[in-house]
């Protein structure tokens, strides 16, 4: 359902060319759940950036649903970005002005949905994650595992076809770190969620369906 | 969509305590400034009091004279035989009248000394002006020929003199000379100028007059037109008269006259851009120097309130960045930033506005401006309006299409 295509990014900074991701060609099923591992600064995020629409890739090209993304202009991408994806952040980017209840609606605020049923929805995934009880407390008052299951809440609130996940325990604790795993895998085995995540930890890694290997911007098999 | 930006607007004001108060209270203060200013040039240019019909009359208070050479020049207002040479023959107008400037006067009454403001005037004067006499009446043009000693006061003079009672029928006495009161009027502000005094009375009753060979002095001419654009044809005619036929007899042998039928507005800007010999107002550079000063007064305030939204840029970049990877368009972010700085602005703007009549209110209880009764009305409201939401975009679009562009990536990484 997701497709990468012979991707290549380079970044241009200060009259040097870095290139991140050379020649990458990538297949994510329905269903999957794959972890991406590798040392840090090889290209592991920018990677999964371009997979979510939110980096252009300098080369090659992204299909959706086996349709490959053609612009990456507000009008076409928006609405992709919207639908199909939820992304789960390490740092969790929960916005602090917002109760737990408006952080979890926000990908629906961008649909045609009533306020009502925006709430219903946001705080039947709030019960997903066992959450429920904090609807209507602020992300600071909440602890580092509590705010990773708000931002997950809010990942999978829309109903997106795959799952994001930028090493979504590395700001935790190993317990709260295992919690949140524990909540992916249910995510994947009872809902059939679609997931892609970065980690670090071999650990994790092995709990998931598939691991690719990624070095110096390339794919290691 | 649009209640939830506002609420979300709500939600960061609430959160950011200092962020609002220091951005309110610059809002408010620059807007309070303006208000009171935008009211009083209100109260001036649009009079409620005597000179409401603003329209229908021109005041004629400056001449200036010269000599062919420029080596001589005289500028004051005008004197009484200049007036009856000249004003008097203009055609345009329905009416003209004739009074003095006013003249602070000690009154003594029952051993208290008052010091009221006297002006002499014709009959014509209640014609032209529109005073509200709450007793008594105005004096009619026979009073006003045979010079007979009768006097118009004001609320304020009756009651200095004669506490609760009538006025009518008593007298006042000042320079010797024994006023019967025949009426009373409200009390004139003192934005009014030409209104304004504490007792009027026939000019007629000098005790000398001499006034009468001056071609200099401190007189004013009214012009009246129930038709406002025949007043612009009496300044034509008016300043037709002193370029080709003025009759000027001075023992300087002046030749030249300089004056006009002005508006309030055009006399303003004849003070401020004073051209001694010319018969230009300079009422659209007037204008554009007003806009000007306000639109300075106002950057000041709007500078530091982009410089607080840009500096907010920095520390919601995660948010742009996330609402950017949930499908917010860059269109959307940009409205939901704007209609937060427009609420903030709308808001400061209510403070503003309160504050203002508290202000006014308490000018006009103080004194500092002479029985001067000031209004809010639809048009200062409108003003005010207009002024709150040119801030609100000024501050709020900048940093709001700057905030909306972020690409996404390097927002969530908190950067640029």
């Amino acid at each position: 359902m997701l497709k990468l295509n012979n991707i290549s990014k380079s970044f241009q900074t200060d009259r040097i060319e870095t290139i991140a991701l050379s020649n990458i060609n990538l297949h994510i099923e329905k269903g999957e759940f794959v972890s991406v591992m590798g040392p840090s600064g090889c290209g592991k995020s920018t990677l999964l950036n371009i997979m979510g629409l939110l980096d252009q890739p300098s080369e090659g090209n992204v299909a959706v649903d086996d349709k490959a993304i053609e612009s990456y202009q507000d009008k076409h991408i928006t609405g992709l970005r919207n639908e199909k994806i939820g992304f789960i952040f390490q740092s969790f980017h929960l916005i602090h002005d917002l109760r737990v209840i408006d952080n979890v609606e926000l990908p629906l605020l961008y649909r045609n949905i009533s306020a009502k049923e925006r709430k219903a929805l946001a705080a039947a995934a709030l019960e997903k994650v066992g959450l429920k009880a904090r609807t209507h407390h602020y992300p600071t008052q909440l602890s580092g595992g509590q705010q990773q299951r708000v931002a997950i809440a809010r990942a999978i609130v829309g109903k997106p076809e795959i799952l994001l996940a930028d090493e979504p325990t590395g700001n935790l604790d190993s317990h709260m770190g295992d919690e949140i795993m524990k909540l992916l895998e249910s995510l994947h085995q009872e809902e059939q969620a679609t997931i892609v995540m970065v980690t670090h930890d071999e650990e994790m890694a092995k709990r998931t369906g598939r691991t690719i290997r990624v070095f110096d911007g390339q794919l290691v098999h | 969509m649009f209640s939830n930006y506002i609420i979300t607007a709500w939600n960061v004001f609430l959160r950011r305590k200092f962020f609002t108060f220091i951005n309110l209270f610059g809002i408010s203060i620059t807007l309070t400034v303006l208000m009171v200013v935008s009211t009083i040039a209100d109260g001036y240019f649009y009079p409620t009091g005597p000179e409401k019909n603003i329209d229908n009359i021109r005041v004629i208070n400056r001449l200036v004279l010269t000599n062919d050479e420029h080596s001589h020049t005289n500028s004051s207002r005008l004197g009484y035989k200049f007036i009856k040479d000249n004003i008097s023959r203009l055609q345009a107008p329905e009416l003209i009248s004739i009074n003095s400037g006013t003249q602070m006067t000690a009154i003594f009454n029952q051993g208290r000394k008052s010091k009221l403001l006297v002006k002499k005037t014709d009959n014509v004067f209640w014609q032209v002006l529109d005073f509200s006499f709450v007793d008594g009446r105005p004096f009619t043009q026979n009073e006003f020929e045979s010079g007979q000693f009768v006097a118009v006061i004001n609320q304020r003079t009756q009651k200095e003199l004669f506490g609760e009672e009538s006025a009518i029928g008593k007298n006042v006495s000042f320079d010797n000379q024994n006023f019967n009161i025949i009426g009373v009027v409200d009390n004139v502000s003192a934005v009014e100028e030409t209104a304004l005094s504490d007792i009027w009375v026939p000019y007629t009753t000098n005790a000398t007059s001499g006034y009468q060979q001056e071609t200099m002095g401190r007189w004013d001419a009214i012009l009246y037109h129930s038709d406002p654009e025949i007043l612009e044809q009496a300044n034509q005619e008016y300043i037709h008269m002193l370029k080709n036929d003025v009759i000027l007899e001075t023992p300087e042998k002046l030749t030249e006259a300089y004056s006009g039928a002005y508006t309030k507005l055009e006399s303003l800007s004849r003070e401020m851009f004073y051209e001694e010999y010319s018969y230009d107002t300079h009422e659209q550079m007037f204008i554009s120097v007003m806009i000007g000063l306000v639109l300075l007064f106002m950057l000041l305030p709007s500078i530091n309130m982009i410089n607080l939204n840009v500096s907010r840029i920095m520390e919601r970049a995660s948010e742009i960045g996330v609402r950017k990877s949930f499908g917010a368009s860059t269109k959307q972010l940009l409205m939901q930033f704007i209609v937060e700085s427009i609420l903030l602005t709308l808001i400061g703007g209510v403070i503003g506005i309160l504050l203002s009549i508290f202000i006014i209110n308490s000018i006009e209880a103080s004194g500092i401006i002479p029985y001067a009764m000031f209004s809010f009305n639809f048009r200062i409201f409108v003003v005010g309006l207009f002024l709150v939401l040119i801030f609100g975009l000024v501050s709020g679009v900048y940093p709001a299409y700057k905030m909306s562009r972020l690409n996404p990536v390097t927002a969530l990484k908190g950067g640029f």
